[in-house]
């Protein structure tokens, strides 16, 4: 623990809870994120991690705590272009990275929120790749290999970096999403893919009601179902109104044909964006920043017009998002909107299938505002006891590879 | 004395699913001795067919009380004997279990049963203009459970990735028939560990998924397929690496050698190919029709600046299925020349192919074998198939050596030993190639949790602890 470096600046995003940590550590190698954890166990103290700052940081936890920042576990350390796969330490920003493909005309298709500040350590660990994933593939299914410290100290070495490996169980996929519950990740082998040559952003606006048969949500089914995959599909609500916006990625010809059939199925023309990057941003966007109450309501596609519908009228004010393909709504109002009776009200938008997950960044002070979120446990037609039976099967597994609680404070803000 | 089956089990499990059902008469029990990996045979003590998902938690049940262990099988069209019966268990067959429950073309979603035909989902998907794309060769008899539980590949994984990618929840029947829901796409992926891709590939091992719900895509808009022929699988190798520098992104990549062509070419599947070639390659694109021809024509290129002899593409059915004959049958062309085939897994780094082949060769040759290559060269998962004669123990001993040195090979070449067979009881004597101490006691750990008794399909995936 005394020989891994500490931080000295600080982003700001993370500012609140390294304010609150004991010590902010940034080991610079396996062995030392080993001895990070066991100097914090031997003093009792919890282990928060953290990635580049760029992404929502974690609740604080009740237990005095160390930060381990992955900062200095950067760097690409292998990256060869033919076999379309790069190993990178956790560290590694998604930026960086993007640069580094990009001169060889590849790219990670992924569009967590947050951007280029996320850390590949961080995506990997949250699981949360962003809206591209559905054109793509999600983020489990890119990473081919992962150096891991288990919470209990020992260093793996898990998959490796070939695009098929079956050579025992899958234990990669298991640290993938799984939110450093059960160890650090120190670098990750993904695959990447070649650069499409050309992409388009389509937009369409809406009246903001999105109540009516026409309205935007059902275009976005529209889109969802047509017999073409685009890209990526956002519904987006701002102050500015409501928009639909899809990514298109192709040669040029492909992208004509695939709008083609899009404005078919929805039945109304698209823009072309004047400013793709832009709305490429907007779409992998954290909607809104500093203190505020943020939901996740997951959920079957095909509910999302229900879901949206049920959002617009209980939270008329908040920022809404929702991956069109995916399924995923997020909802995000600022601190000074936020009243007693917006969790409550949040929470009633919960669906046989579906619960909103809500989490704050509202810093030290005001945590009152909203109990500590559990893992959420909706799922589609569990019987009885499946619930259980699967949280019971995490626990054993946090077991195996934390024994210990040493990663138990940290609860992933999302 | 060799195990039996209890009388008591016996008459249990008849009364659950019905004494038709309940295979335990050694004549009938033959087909059930050994998986496609067909040099190991075990008899188990009894096979039992349940119908519905309640019968198949009894059968766990039953079975799990007397502390006899489940080998759970598919199709037993497995590589890697992960469906060989362990001596003294009974093996559960998902026969029965062959009903789609749910097609839901809103959210491109199926629920199946575990003993679905893999090509039969992909036709009642078509009626939805949706398919499933995992394809294993042996998809027109592979069921999805085994799929699930061997992560199975394909040809076509390089743009669409393997199985795992497409399963989005399922239910499990695990230690004395719990029955636990893992995952569902209406599930918020961020809210737990990702128990259906552990779960996933795990061989039989933690348990028997009862339901599978699977993620389908739409129909591809059009298909072009390339057939290039090369002197060398040098050459073929440099014709991809320039398809893969040109940012193309192919549905399939497979490369045959010589010795594969000339196989197919002397039995009944013969597709056409020259019979002096040294390798053929096969290149398809699928997706929006209006960007197919583009690619085909930069494809082109890439074969004839890598020096191809000849080149053919099509967009219509009937050729596709000609040009794609070669590839597709070249496993069963190679069986009619010799009494036996090991077929081969691994994987390595794309760009290191050319050398282990050649060295995978050299092998072949310094052990006096015949071998012949067919390989998904566009993520570099290698099919060395050797040629042999199992009454013949010294040949039999030859292909085993040669086999460890081609895995050695794979692994040190940055790859691994098993791409898309799985582990089964083939590959547990390499598992050690590739994974240390700490990561097999990881994974021995994580089999804990979803089998604390170690009943399901013991003895497979992980080799024996070390002696100390």
């Amino acid at each position: 623990m005394r020989s891994a470096p500490e931080a000295e600046e600080v982003a700001e995003t993370t500012a609140p809870i390294l304010a609150r940590a004991r010590r902010v550590l940034r080991p610079r190698t396996a062995e030392e994120v080993v001895e990070v954890l066991a100097g914090a166990r031997a003093d009792g103290l919890g282990v928060v991690l953290l990635g580049g700052g760029g992404a929502p940081p974690p609740l604080a936890p009740e237990r005095p705590f160390v930060a381990l920042s992955t900062a200095a576990l950067s760097g690409i350390d292998l990256y060869e272009p033919g076999d379309l796969t790069f190993t990178a330490g956790a560290g590694t920003t998604l930026g960086a990275l993007e640069d580094r493909l990009g001169r060889e005309g590849q790219w990670l298709p992924l569009d967590p929120a947050g951007g280029r500040a996320r850390t590949l350590g961080g995506v990997v660990a949250s699981g949360l790749g962003g809206p591209l994933q559905a054109g793509f593939g999600a983020i489990r299914d890119q990473v081919l290999g992962l150096t891991v410290v288990t919470g209990d100290g020992r260093i793996l070495r898990l998959g490796g970096r070939v695009m098929k490996n079956v050579a025992g169980f899958d234990l990669v996929r298991l640290f993938v999403g799984s939110a450093g519950r059960l160890g650090v990740v120190v670098s990750a082998s993904l695959r990447v893919f070649p650069r499409p040559r050309a992409q388009r952003i389509l937009l369409l606006e809406g009246a903001g009601d999105g109540r009516q048969r026409e309205g935007l949500p059902y275009a976005a089914r529209a889109v969802a179902t047509a017999p073409v995959v685009p890209s990526e599909a956002v519904l987006l609500r701002r102050p500015a109104g409501e928009v639909l916006v899809v990514r298109l990625t192709g040669s040029e010809p492909v992208l004509d044909a695939e709008q083609a059939r899009l404005e078919e199925a929805v039945g109304r023309p698209f823009q072309t964006a004047a400013d793709p990057e832009g709305w490429v941003e907007r779409m992998a966007g954290r909607i809104g920043e500093g203190e505020g109450l943020g939901a996740r309501h997951h959920g079957l596609p095909a509910s999302l017009p229900e879901r949206w519908t049920a959002w617009v009228a209980a939270a008329p004010t908040a920022t809404l998002h929702a991956d069109v393909l995916g399924g995923t709504l997020r909802a995000r109002l600022p601190a000074d909107a936020v009243d007693e009776t917006v969790p409550h009200r949040w929470r009633g938008l919960a669906r046989e299938d579906s619960a909103p997950v809500l989490f704050d960044s509202v810093p030290a002070g005001r945590e009152a505002l909203l109990e500590r979120q559990g893992w959420g446990t909706a799922r589609r037609g569990a019987g009885a006891g499946g619930a259980e039976g699967a949280a019971a099967l995490e626990r054993r597994l946090r077991e195996a590879f934390d024994p210990h609680g040493s990663l138990a404070p940290m609860e992933y803000a999302r | 004395m060799s195990p039996t089956l209890p009388r008591s089990l016996r008459r249990r499990l008849a009364a659950c699913v019905g004494p038709e059902h309940v295979v335990a008469d050694p004549a009938r029990l033959l087909v059930y001795e050994s998986d496609g990996l067909t040099q190991y045979r075990q008899a188990p003590l009894a096979v039992v067919l349940p119908g519905d998902t309640e019968e198949l938690v009894e059968v766990v049940r039953a079975v799990h009380r007397e502390g006899i262990p489940v080998v759970p099988r598919g199709a037993g069209t497995g590589l890697s004997g992960g469906a060989l019966p362990v001596e003294g268990s009974v093996v559960v067959g998902t026969a029965r279990l062959d009903r789609i429950l749910e097609l839901d073309p809103e959210n491109r979603l199926a629920r199946v049963q575990p003993g679905v035909v893999n090509s039969r989902l992909g036709v009642e998907a078509r009626r939805h203009g949706l398919h499933y794309a995992p394809d294993p060769s042996s998809q027109s008899a592979c069921t999805l459970g085994g799929n699930v539980a061997e992560n199975s590949g394909g040809p076509h994984c390089l743009k669409y990735g393997v199985t795992s990618r497409y399963i989005s929840g399922l239910t499990v029947v695990l230690d004395d028939g719990e029955v636990v829901e893992l995952g569902g796409a209406a599930r918020d992926p961020a809210t737990g560990l990702d128990l259906v891709g552990i779960f996933v590939g795990s061989e039989g091992c933690f348990g028997i998924a009862a339901e599978i719900e699977v993620r389908l895509l739409p129909l591809p808009g059009g298909v072009r397929t390339l057939l290039g022929i090369f002197a060398s699988v040098e050459e073929a190798a440099r014709a991809v690496t320039g398809i893969v520098a040109e940012g193309l992104l192919p549905a399939a990549l497979e490369i045959m050698d010589g010795a594969s062509i000339r196989a197919v070419e002397a039995s009944v599947y013969a597709a056409g190919y020259p019979t002096d070639a040294g390798a053929a390659l096969v290149v398809e694109f699928d997706g929006t029709d209006a960007g197919l021809d583009e690619d085909v024509v930069r494809a082109v290129a890439c074969c004839r600046d890598a020096g191809a002899t000849d080149i053919q593409h099509t967009d219509d059915e009937g050729q596709r299925t000609r040009l794609w004959q070669g590839r597709k049958k070249a496993f069963g062309a190679m069986g009619r020349i010799a009494p036996d085939l090991l077929v081969q897994d691994a994987t390595v780094p794309r760009t290191r192919l050319p050398e282990v082949l050649a060295e995978i060769m050299a092998i072949g040759a310094r052990y006096d074998l015949h071998v012949a290559n067919v390989f998904h060269a566009g993520d570099g998962n290698l099919h060395p198939k050797i040629l042999f004669d199992r009454s013949d123990a010294d040949e039999l001993d030859r292909v085993e050596r040669a086999s460890k040195e081609m895995m050695q090979v794979c692994v040190d070449a940055g790859g691994t030993i098993t791409g898309e067979h799985g582990v089964g009881v083939d590959k547990q004597k390499y598992m050690r190639l590739v994974h240390g101490e700490e990561e097999l006691a990881a994974m021995s750990a994580v089999g804990a949790a979803f089998d604390p008794r170690g009943l399901f399909n013991p003895g497979k995936v992980l080799p024996e602890p070390e002696p100390a």
